[in-house]
């Protein structure tokens, strides 16, 4: 498979596509990290953080590729890893200060989110999903999920978010989620 | 603050990356001068951001279900196993085969012990039946050279006491004015039973060397089973057989060293060559050889 046929699947959704990449460049990408101090289980989840980067990128319409995807995928990793070990190293810091964490809050936060997000059901979390992250425009969200037209697809998001707001603040108060 | 829906586009206009610079910086200042609205940002980012985490978790979680064979990256451990696997099955292989090898060329030698010596027991050629019945009586050691066994030697002895220099038989080539000379079959038969040895030589004279105790320095003849058979050292000088057919009847002449012997169709002992005298018959024989 091209890189080219690869970015087309990739545009249109087909994460099979993603599963070829994944399968092509393990070996390349896990090397990267675990050279660079990195662990076997690091390695993977920043080599899966930097497809998933990819992935947006392309079905969102927002990558112009100039290079060969192996080129771009391996520039996220390091990218990736840096970030990481620069998060590492200020988290020794900050215990070795006895400064509080902010990011827990935030990571609770959303961790309440998700839950709500689970108990919308599949059809309001993949629009929403296809909306918000994969960057789709509604009229292909109605083609990948068989609405009848883009207005469908419309309306069913604005329910379905309503919904979703509505359900967080029924559950939590307003200051759960205000520092 | 305005409606809910509307709130909601220009929220999602933000977060999708729609707005024009311009845009984008009166929202962030009205985010700034309503805490309200800001309060509801902050609510509707966390939300947001919960919905992509989740879709992250998903293509993370589809990603960590494939197999990617063989691409387990290495580890100390991983490589240390491999490394001790191949060196015990190279060690194991070395030995099996090692084993193997030897016990193989222990077989082959032993093998090829008793072949040879069955070979060579077969490859001994007969001697013909008459020199023996007629030698039964003597203590004789024959030897043979015969060109097709080259350097193969056969020795056949029969408790000799002593050596003595051996009498040797030339075996002429058929004469062309004897062209009938297969009907006598003068031939050597210990080279004819040499014939089997496809991998040795094969000159057009044979020789023999025959060591007889009793009576090397006498010539004898005989005619057995169709074949004649000298007996006595003929390596003085080349011999000719001359043969006349003439009404059903035929008279064998041997020539040897100007001398010229008849030879008896149907002695089939051994008889001692005895010399023509009749100078008349030596006269026409001489003619008949010289041409």
């Amino acid at each position: 498979m091209s890189d080219k046929e690869v970015l087309a699947r990739i545009y249109k959704g087909d994460e099979k596509a993603l599963d070829y990449l994944y399968k092509k460049y393990y070996r390349m990408m896990v090397n990267l990290v675990m050279k660079n101090s990195g662990s076997e289980q690091e390695a993977k989840d920043i080599y899966q953080d930097a497809l998933v980067v990819f992935w947006q990128k392309v079905s969102s319409g927002n990558l112009v590729l100039t290079s060969k995807i192996s080129t771009y995928i391996y520039s996220v990793c390091l990218n990736l890893w840096r970030k990481e070990l620069d998060r590492k190293s200020r988290l020794v810091n900050e215990e070795k200060d006895g400064t509080e964490y902010i990011e827990d809050d935030k990571a609770e936060r959303i961790k309440i989110v998700q839950d709500c997000v689970e108990e919308l059901g599949d059809g309001c979390k993949k629009i929403l999903q296809y909306y918000y992250f994969d960057g789709m425009s509604m009229s292909e969200i109605a083609e990948k999920l068989g609405y009848a037209n883009t207005d469908t697809a419309k309306t069913k998001k604005y329910k379905c978010k309503k919904k979703l707001d509505l359900l967080i603040k029924s559950k939590y108060k307003a200051s759960d989620f205000l520092d | 603050m305005a409606n809910y829906k509307q709130i909601q586009n220009l929220f999602d206009k933000y977060f999708r990356g729609g707005m024009e610079p311009a845009e984008q910086a009166e929202f962030e200042i009205q985010l700034h001068n309503d805490p309200l609205m800001q309060g509801e940002f902050e609510l509707q980012k966390d939300i947001v951001d919960a919905i992509k985490q989740s879709r992250r978790n998903e293509i993370k979680g589809r990603l960590d279900q494939l197999q990617v064979g063989g691409s387990q990256p290495f580890s100390f451990m991983n490589v240390a196993a491999s490394v001790t696997l191949a060196t015990v099955i190279s060690v194991g292989s070395y030995l099996y085969f090692e084993s193997k090898a030897e016990s193989e060329f222990t077989k082959f030698d032993l093998t090829s012990y008793v072949e040879l010596a069955e070979s060579t027991e077969k490859n001994i050629p007969a001697i013909p039946e008459a020199l023996v019945k007629r030698e039964a009586t003597e203590q004789l050691i024959v030897k043979e050279q015969t060109p097709q066994l080259a350097k193969e030697q056969l020795v056949i002895e029969k408790a000799k006491p002593t050596k003595i220099s051996p009498p040797q038989i030339f075996i002429p080539e058929a004469p062309d004015e004897l062209g009938e000379i297969n009907e006598l079959e003068v031939e050597d038969d210990l080279a004819n039973n040499t014939k089997g040895f496809d991998n040795v030589k094969n000159n057009d004279v044979p020789s023999f060397e025959i060591e007889n105790v009793a009576k090397a320095e006498m010539f004898h003849y005989q005619f057995y089973d169709g074949k004649l058979y000298l007996h006595g050292n003929f390596d003085g000088a080349p011999y000719n057989i001359i043969e006349f057919k003439a009404d059903g009847k035929r008279k064998v002449f041997l020539n040897y060293n100007d001398a010229y012997y008849l030879l008896n169709l149907k002695q089939k002992e051994t008889a001692p060559l005895t010399a023509i005298k009749d100078q008349n018959l030596i006269k026409e024989l001489k003619l008949l050889n010289e041409e």
